[in-house]
């Protein structure tokens, strides 16, 4: 399991997290101005694609959870990738949750931990 | 690289100036006792005893993250969390909602935990005993969908970025009313999640 991202431009170039000598871009690197699609590979396995809007941001991060009461757990997390977008006063969010098992959930703005879904009731 | 961290609380010593700091990997599972002396020891040596009435409190805990691998960027917006499913009537574990200053240059937000309390008897009700914390709250009103944001972080940028940086202390201290159950108590998860780039 080795995770990492490739940031893919309008002008048709791109910026590897590792270029090919193994040197390590960092997500500052990154140059929004012209992003236009954010892939994170397993290795070299492409995993998921997010294409990317004008007027849309990108969100991006590893999300950890340790237990304190057992530190020999083994650390869980998962990458969120998604875009922000505020229309008006609206902020609105969509994040894929990609998981180490490679499973992929999405969902909106959320306070923390799990995405939680949301439960709709009938009326 | 990706950023590691281990789980270290302070005790002993002065206000100010903890005399230890133990990483709970040292420790085992379960790394944290809520116990009326202030040590790291897993044991069941002065637990918090059922009162007769009113309420006994163990010494509290102050509790921080520390990197032990740095992030490429940046590691921020730590929240806690718990199970939601609590220790039974009559216990309750209390966690401040303020976070006193704790980063690699500063244990200013440190106190002891000891102070006015009696071994094998009781610690001194958190708001009472600590400047620092004014108000808490259950931990277990505090799980995955509604985490508690906190500890926060008093690095420069208040970002953790590079080896032996923190978080600030979070402090937990059980409280223990006259409807409680006596004995051991299952253990309970706790979870702290931080953002990475």
């Amino acid at each position: 399991m080795n995770f990492n991202w490739k940031s893919i431009y309008s002008d048709g170039s791109s910026l590897n997290q590792y270029n090919d000598k193994g040197e390590k871009n960092g997500y500052e690197n990154i140059d929004r101005t012209k992003l236009k699609a954010f892939a994170i590979f397993d290795d070299d396995k492409l995993l998921f694609k997010l294409h990317l809007e004008p007027g849309q941001r990108l969100i991006y991060r590893r999300r950890n959870f340790i237990n304190p009461m057992n530190p020999n757990e083994e650390a869980n997390f998962f990458y969120m990738v998604g875009w922000q977008q505020k229309i008006g006063s609206t902020n609105t969010q969509s994040i894929n949750y990609v998981y180490p098992d490679g499973h992929i959930e999405q969902a909106g703005i959320w306070a923390g931990g799990e995405p939680t879904p949301t439960v709709y009731e009938k009326e | 690289m990706v950023a590691v961290f281990s789980v270290y609380f302070d005790t002993v010593g002065t206000d100010a100036s903890p005399g230890t700091s133990t990483d709970v990997d040292a420790l085992g599972a379960p790394a944290l006792r809520f116990k009326t002396n202030d040590n790291t020891t897993i044991d069941a040596i002065d637990p918090v005893p059922v009162p007769a009435s009113g309420t006994n409190y163990s010494y509290w805990k102050q509790i921080y993250l520390k990197c032990d691998t740095a992030p490429d960027t940046q590691v921020d917006n730590i929240k806690f969390y718990t199970d939601g499913t609590g220790f039974g009537t009559g216990i309750t574990l209390n966690v401040g909602l303020q976070f006193p200053t704790k980063n690699s240059a500063s244990t200013v937000g440190y106190e002891v935990a000891s102070t006015g309390g009696t071994s094998g008897t009781t610690g001194v009700e958190l708001t009472s005993g600590h400047a620092l914390v004014s108000t808490v709250a259950s931990a277990f009103d505090y799980t995955s969908g509604s985490p508690l944001t906190g500890p926060t972080i008093s690095e420069d940028s208040s970002i953790i970025n590079a080896i032996g940086e923190t978080s600030n202390y979070l402090i937990l201290q059980v409280a223990v009313a006259s409807t409680a159950t006596p004995g051991n108590k299952t253990d309970e998860t706790l979870t702290f999640q931080y953002d990475e780039i």
